[in-house]
């Protein structure tokens, strides 16, 4: 018995030490590798880590992933065209433009995204214990990432749901506010930016500051009608705010030859730090740095060059041979880079708007319409055979021995802007032979950082606002800023319409700005295609002019009703 | 001869003198032998039967032949004999020498145990729903898995296919009560929760599988019980035998059961004709006559592939990167015992290759279950075993194979691979192979446990459990060709480690009639994970692999970690009153980190009735052995992923960014998901009514089992207008209903002296629905809105399929919608308005859910021959097991679809094949439509045949059994789907993201596919 006594003493003794334990904290839940919300948004630190966010998610947005945006910015308007003629790639209104599609959920869900990060920092700033200028500050940044977004939303769908609070419950009741408050609310957030973020020398190149604010601010008010406040602001950000347009060669590869518009689009010279007083707001990429996106291995990011590039390396020669040296793309201004052909400029860029005839010769250009943006060095109107293999086509052009395939399909070569690829200036990881310039096939991206706003843009929106308000004189005056330093035949006030902005606009920033959102600010999408672009004018319709409410979002928001645009 | 025996009478009196001096001096009474052979009732011999002297530590067991030899020690020696399902018999030897006794068959119903957590039970005393596997069915198959011995054998549950070396079976249980909580059953191996593959378990060390399917067996794991319970119990040793030695081995080889191949030149350029139709063929001749003016320039071919037409190049890619697959399993096992002390020692070896060139896979399985009793109320023991899984190099995926074609080559002149070979950046499959490549899973399972009884109690027991598994997960690469060809390499180190502690009080006792049984158990299970990843890119070489990342240029580091914790309170008593009324009542208490603060805590009861009619009195049905009705109710709980109730600030990669030319990487964070602090237990609440039978003198018996359960609280991602910011949120919504029908059935149609044959065939058939789910109706018309963006709706199946109609495939001169062209589905335009919108043209076309399915097991014996069929079927009924079939893989362009192959059984639609069954998935669409198909089957999916050396034969080799066999797997397979086999599923979307989260089974896709095996195996069981 004395056995069972120390039997049951002992289990007792087992059992008494589990159960010593706490039941609530054995079963309390700490996350070892993610934070929460209530310990994320305390010191300025946290808060300029949701800010970094916002910016990593804008460069998403605008970094043309052939997976989400399929290139819709350019594609589809009067400037550029699905090169390979199918209706995939907005080829066909009709196939891509429907609620259950692609485009139109991606670029709601990417804005709405940014919104509710945004909202997040707004909200929480109020709550934390910075002090008020840093809350002021911090407000401020987010708030104009606020009217960015609205401001694409507003022209992509018209009067969007209009959300300014944190969500932090499951919500599904939302509804379509109207353009006008839509507007109101960019105005009323970029005007806090405008008042309290630094001037452009004062921030990181990068960081938003005050020009961008009344950049946005300027556009919105055009949207509004509002033409003097637009011209105020514009003219906050053309004249006093340290920036001029650049006239001079400059930058990385000032000592080659090339003018200085060929300057703005080569690697590393886009940011202040390189001396272009220009950019206003430059989309930041970094080679080979965590969060600077761009890889020597090749990045799924910013891949411009892949897809307006034209794929040359697919060519064949009149002799059979392949076109190009090694039978690979090459990092030449003959080559583009390695493109695949999926964005062709119209016609209506190409020819149209330097009033050239596209059934002429066009590979040296008469003196009357020389403009430094239509040179050898920003527009490639010449392809030239590079396989020494073929020894009866190396060194000849292309159009005056047209390669057979190209014959059949015009896509695998086209005049571009060398404004998408960097020529000489690829990394040497996607450098398949550096004395060759040959590439790997993991070449496409576009190595350089963009702009999202240039100051030349700015001078356009004041250009139009005085147009609008009848001061064609005006209009005329700040257009030929930009035509003067592009060494371009000035404009004369009678020749300035709507148009005519439209033209210079694509003269000078294509592939830059949003055109879609341009020419839907200014109600002019639907009539351009139909007279510049052969590949939608058939099927683009007045109702196009907006895209749809994404169905996923109409069905997921099941206690409210999101009213689907007209025609869908 | 006779001068042989003489022996001088000198000497022989020494050696009596001797001998007698041994017994007296060693075992104090005369030992003599008794020999013997052991019969069953038909008069065939039992081998394997454990004879044992009663009262001591000496025993044998049975030869192939039934033939045993054991010497005797006591005064008064009994014989005992028993064999699993047959009635033990006592024999006294009263002076024999031989004792050959007839064993009778048992009633598998009466006798038989099981095993039903922290505890066994008669099977005749069950209440609830058990299937216990017949684990030697499929003993001769070349299976690496313990799963692969379940498949379709069960009714009630589901093992899906494996396709790829070492792959894990996927596995459930009576349907699906969950949206998006855990679906997988719960795992006991030897009283302990296992996490992770269970191929990391060495079949042959298994000794039985018993699976618990309704609420009252499930209820004592309670907490995770919803979805099933699979007990597996490893073998021990038997006391008092003589240690046993047993080798058993296979080999297989195997080959796709679809014997698809890529196209090979001539159909591939066919193909790209195809797709350019419009301008290779004449618009005269409705595009049935070549235009000779086309030539493969004309294409989207890249330069390399069009001089390929030139040059006459045929490749075959698929041949080159396909190897012949095999299978080799050898284990060794010794297990014993003395009168105290059990033991059982294995090692396993596995070495499987996959159809995949380089998909190879090495198991090596090394286990101790040991137990001794150390004084009269301790037991202490140990169940030990390690598994050391190596998945070898890279093998190729399938995509980059598809991404080739016959036009070009894999190397250059100079017998280097191309990287590019068809000059996109699809990179060269053969480049897989060149990858320095360690991945290795290894698994230490140290799973302790004491017994402790008090003597002055009798029937009380107390066990504490202490299981420990341990798992390191090493997966380490490097290639010269990643990161496009900058170098890449990385070190991923991860471990995970489980502590399990049980204590079960257990009190069993019978006071006549009365039979008792109460258990209490107190416990917790806990997890750790961690995971480090060191990589690189941009090496100037890679000569020291991936032990010297840090030369790479960029270099990225990365961890992660999480825990979680289980704890739990368990109170069970069953009585029975002399095996005839039977009643057993549970309640449960589970507690679990990952629930919400207030919510993480949940009390689940269950009980269960028996009736077992014919042990009443009254009960006097002729040819009627054994009748039992039973029913049980209770409920089950399904627990959550963790951390699903917090809400999340991720700080990702994709949110970091770099100010500056030559800057820093400054981090970003947002949050990522939403918070719900109500988030709590999913809950299933059943019933199940079960009737198990004997009868004709226990030729055929069987059982019939129906349920009904509701599962509500549903874990449930529910989602959200992504205008939110968020796309979904973790919540507890709604319910689903499943009911079910079971029955399995047993007979032995023939049992004569020489040949035997029985049959078992199970049958199962569940049914799901939505009976509720926000309890929401919004548009007021009286009936619970659906929830269409989650792809529910109210009195519909869980996997309702609720999309586009497709009416075949639009020809060349049809009336079209507009923008869709000829080759593309014919969408039915349900409101007639001209366009095809998710929001007025999709319609209920079935479910994804199979109907029915079935099993039916064949054994026949003849002498020493043995032969087995298993035949398994899945069936959809009228519009149920029903998935798309589209081709998809590289051909969502024209580009794509030029440049790279697709499998032959792709019949797509041209104007030289208008009947075409498929669409050209490279033209855009409105709206991309899907045509579904049932994927109905019956396989027969094992075969074996063995023959057992007679006992003769076999002792001149030295053996006490000796089997040879052959088999097969996946012989034939019967069905109407096309393209891979019907079972091949996988979470694979078209393009667009998944449509009402359906998974699409392979078909006819090409990418991604690999390929159901057929096997032939030959293989050897012998004991020593």
């Amino acid at each position: 018995m004395k056995a069972n006594k120390f039997i049951i003493a002992l289990l007792a003794g087992v059992m008494l030490s589990q159960a010593g334990c706490k039941e609530e904290e054995f079963l309390n839940e700490v996350p070892l590798d993610f934070y929460s919300p209530e310990n994320s948004f305390i010191t300025e630190g946290n808060f300029n880590a949701a800010l970094t966010d916002l910016y990593a998610r804008v460069r998403a947005t605008q970094s043309v992933d052939p997976g989400a945006n399929q290139y819709s910015e350019v594609l589809g308007t009067d400037i550029a065209f699905n090169a390979r003629l199918d209706q995939s790639r907005l080829g066909n209104y009709t196939v891509s433009l429907t609620p259950q599609g692609d485009i139109p959920q991606q670029h709601w869900i990417r804005w709405y995204k940014i919104i509710s990060n945004a909202n997040t920092i707004i909200a929480r700033v109020g709550t934390s214990q910075l002090t008020e200028a840093q809350k002021k500050l911090i407000g401020a940044e987010a708030k104009l990432f606020r009217a960015y977004a609205y401001f694409k939303l507003v022209h992509l769908y018209g009067g969007v749901p209009l959300i300014l609070n944190e969500v932090s419950s499951p919500q599904s009741n939302f509804t379509r506010a109207t353009k006008e408050q839509v507007l109101q609310q960019i105005v009323a957030d970029a005007s806090d930016a405008a008042a309290n973020l630094p001037a452009i020398n004062a921030v990181k190149d990068g960081k938003l500051s005050k020009p961008v604010a009344n950049h946005v601010l300027a556009e919105t008010y055009l949207s509004l009608k509002d033409y003097d406040k637009a011209i105020a602001a514009a003219t906050e950000v053309i004249e006093n705010s340290n920036l001029k347009l650049m006239t001079e060669r400059f930058g990385s590869l000032r000592s080659q030859p090339g003018d200085v518009f060929y300057d703005l689009f080569r690697v590393g010279n886009q940011n202040r730090k390189s001396g272009n007083m220009e950019s206003i707001w430059v989309i930041q990429y970094e080679l080979d740095v965590i969060g600077g996106v761009l890889t020597s291995s090749g990045s799924s990011m910013n891949n411009l060059e892949r897809g307006v590039a034209p794929a040359v390396f697919s060519l064949v020669d009149p002799g059979g041979k392949a076109a190009m040296l090694d039978n690979a793309s090459a990092s030449t201004l003959n080559s583009g880079g390695r493109g695949v052909s999926f964005v062709r400029p119209s016609d209506y860029w190409t020819y149209d708007i330097w009033g050239l005839d596209p059934k002429k010769d066009n590979r040296k250009l008469d003196a009357s319409v020389t403009d430094i943006r239509t040179s050898p060095f920003n527009i490639v109107r010449d392809f030239v055979y590079t396989n020494p293999a073929s020894p009866n086509y190396v060194g000849k052009s292309l159009i005056d021995f047209p390669a057979p395939n190209w014959i059949a399909a015009s896509w695998r070569w086209y005049p571009f802007p060398s404004k998408i690829t960097t020529p000489g200036q690829h990394p040497a990881g996607v450098v398949q032979d550096a004395a060759k310039q040959t590439l790997k096939a993991s070449a496409g991206a576009t190595f350089r950082d963009m702009y999202m706003i240039r100051l030349p843009e700015t001078i356009l929106l004041r250009a139009e606002a005085y147009l609008m308000k009848g001061n064609t004189a005006q209009a005329a005056a700040d257009i030929n800023l930009i035509r003067n330093r592009a060494k371009a035949k000035p404009v004369t006030p009678a020749e300035v319409t709507l148009d005519y902005i439209l033209d210079e606009r694509a003269r000078e920033l294509i592939f830059e700005e949003d055109r879609r959102v341009t020419l839907s600010r200014m109600g002019k999408l639907v009539e351009r295609v139909k007279k510049y672009n052969p590949l939608n004018a058939p099927n683009i319709q007045d109702f196009h002019a907006l895209f749809p409410i994404p169905f996923s979002e109409i069905e997921a928001n099941k206690d409210a009703k999101l009213e689907q645009n007209p025609g869908y | 001869m006779n001068k042989h025996y003489t022996l001088k009478p000198q000497l022989l009196a020494f050696v009596v003198l001797m001998m007698a001096g041994v017994l007296v001096s060693g075992m104090s009474w005369a030992q003599a032998t008794v020999t013997g052979k052991v019969l069953d009732e038909a008069g065939q011999p039992l081998p394997g039967v454990n004879v044992v002297e009663k009262g001591t530590s000496s025993g044998t067991t049975t030869t192939a032949s039934g033939e045993y030899s054991l010497r005797v020690t006591t005064p008064q020696p009994v014989l005992v004999f028993s064999f699993v399902g047959y009635q033990p018999q006592e024999i006294a030897v009263n002076n024999r020498g031989v004792i050959s006794p007839t064993l009778a068959l048992d009633n598998r119903m009466l006798n038989e145990v099981v095993v039903v957590g922290y505890g066994t039970q008669q099977k005749k005393d069950l209440t609830g729903s058990i299937a216990s596997a017949d684990l030697v069915a499929f003993k001769e198959s070349p299976n690496v898995s313990i799963l692969q011995s379940l498949k379709g054998s069960l009714p009630g549950l589901t093992i899906g296919q494996t396709n790829r070396a070492g792959e894990e079976a996927s596995i459930s249980i009576r349907g699906t009560s969950t949206l998006n909580g855990n679906t997988s059953p719960l795992i006991i191996v030897d009283g302990i929760i296992f996490n992770g593959r269970l191929s990391d378990i060495n079949p042959a060390d298994v000794a039985s599988v018993d699976v618990l399917k309704d609420p009252s067996s499930k209820a004592v794991y309670g907490s995770q019980a919803a979805n099933g319970v699979v007990l597996i119990t490893t073998k021990t040793g038997r006391a008092s035998i003589k240690p046993t030695i047993t080798y058993s081995g296979n080999f297989a080889v195997s080959s796709p059961t679809i014997n698809a191949k890529l196209l090979r030149r001539d159909a591939f350029l066919e193909k790209i004709r195809d797709i350019n139709y419009l301008t290779a063929f004449t618009k005269e001749s409705g595009y049935t006559e070549l235009n000779p003016a086309w030539t493969f320039a004309n294409s989207e071919l890249f330069p390399i592939s069009v001089a390929g037409v030139a040059a006459g190049n045929d490749y075959d890619w698929y041949g080159d990167l396909t190897q012949d697959a095999s299978i080799q399993n050898h284990n060794v096992s010794i297990s014993g015992g003395s009168d105290k002390t059990n033991y059982f020692v294995s090692g396993g070896y596995t070495n499987e290759k996959g159809f995949i060139r380089n998909d190879d896979y090495a198991r090596y399985t090394i286990r101790t279950n040991i137990d001794t009793e150390v004084t009269k109320w301790l037991t202490v023991g140990a169940n030990t075993s390690g598994s050391f899984t190596n998945f070898y190099k890279d093998s190729p995926d399938m995509n980059s194979i598809v991404g080739t074609n016959p036009l070009v080559l894999p190397r250059d002149a100079s017998g280097n691979y191309i990287v590019n070979p068809i000059g996109d950046f699809n990179v060269n499959p053969f480049l897989a192979a060149e990858n320095d490549r360690y991945e290795v899973q290894s698994r230490l399972v140290g799973n302790f446990y004491g017994i402790v009884r008090i003597p002055s109690l009798p029937g009380f027991s107390y066990r504490l459990n202490f299981g420990n598994n341990l798992k390191f997960f090493k997966n380490y690469t490097s290639s010269i060709y990643g990161a496009g060809q900058t170098g890449s390499a990385a070190k991923n180190d991860a471990t995970q480690y489980d502590q399990t502690l049980d204590n079960i009080l257990n009190y069993t006792r019978s006071f006549g009639k009365h039979n008792i049984n109460v258990t209490a158990v107190y416990g917790y299970n806990t997890s750790q994970f961690n995971r480090t990843v060191a990589s690189g890119t941009g090496f100037s070489d890679l000569n020291l692999s991936y032990n010297s990342l840090q030369q790479a240029e960029v270099q990225k580091i990365s961890s992660e970690a999480w825990e979680e914790a289980l704890l739990y309170q368990l109170g069970s008593v069953s009585y029975n009153y002399g095996s005839k009324y039977l009643v057993k009542a549970t309640v449960r208490r589970d507690g679990f980190s990952g629930f919400s603060k207030n919510n993480k805590t949940g009390i689940f009861p269950s009980i269960g009735l028996g009736w077992v009619i014919s042990e009443e009195n009254f009960f006097e049905v002729p040819n009627i052995d054994f009748l039992k009705i039973r029913g049980s109710y209770g409920e089950n709980g399904n627990k959550v992923g963790r951390y699903s109730s917090l809400a999340r600030v991720s700080a990702t990669d994709a949110s970091k960014y770099v100010f500056g030319d030559g800057g820093l990487t400054a981090i970003g964070r947002s949050v990522s998901s939403l918070a719900n602090s109500d988030l709590k237990w999913e809950r299933t609440r059943g019933i199940n009514i079960g009737l198990d039978f004997a009868i004709l003198n226990n030729r055929i018996d069987g059982n019939v089992e129906y349920y009904n359960s509701n599962t509500k609280d549903l874990l449930w991602e529910q989602t959200l207008p992504q205008t939110s910011g968020f796309s979904k949120v973790f919540t507890n919504l709604g319910q689903i209903n499943n009911t079910g029908f079971e029955f399995m059935l047993h007979g032995q149609p023939v049992r004569t002296n020489k040949l035997s044959w029985d049959v078992t065939v199970n049958f199962a058939r569940n049914r799901n629905k939505v009976v509720s789910i926000l309890g929401e109706d919004l548009n007021n018309d009286g009936v619970e809105d659906d929830l269409i963006a989650s792809g529910l709706f109210i009195g519909k199946p869980i996997g309702t399929i609720y999309n586009y109609k497709v009416q075949g495939i639009y020809q060349l001169t049809d009336e079209k919608l507009e923008g869709f062209l000829p080759g593309t589905y014919r969408i039915e335009d349900v409101n007639q308005d001209g366009k095809i919108t998710a929001a007025d043209d999709r319609q209920f076309l079935g479910n994804t859910e199979p109907a029915y399915s079935f099993g039916i097991q064949n054994t026949v014996s003849y002498g020493q021959f043995t032969l087995r069929a298993f035949i398994n079927s899945i069936q959809g009924g009228k519009n149920s097991y029903l998935s798309a079939n589209v081709p998809y893989g590289y051909n969502g362009t024209p580009g794509q679809a030029t440049n790279s192959n697709w499998f032959d059984f792709t019949d797509f639609w041209s104007p030289r094949n208008p009947g075409g069954i498929h669409p050209n998935p490279w033209l855009s669409t409105p709206a991309g439509g899907r045509e579904f198909f049932q994927r109905n089957f019956v396989r027969l999916q094992d075969v074996s045949l063995s023959y057992s050396l007679t006992d003769k034969v076999a002792k001149t080799i030295g053996a006490a059994n000796c089997k040879v066999f052959v088999s097969g797997k996946n012989l034939l397979t019967f069905t109407k789907w096309k393209g891979w086999d019907p079972e091949t599923n996988t979470t694979l979307y078209p393009v667009g993201g998944p449509a009402n989260g359906i998974n699409t089974a392979l078909g006819v896709t090409s990418i991604n596919a690999f390929p159901v095996m057929r096997s032939y195996s030959l293989g050897l069981d012998i004991t020593f």
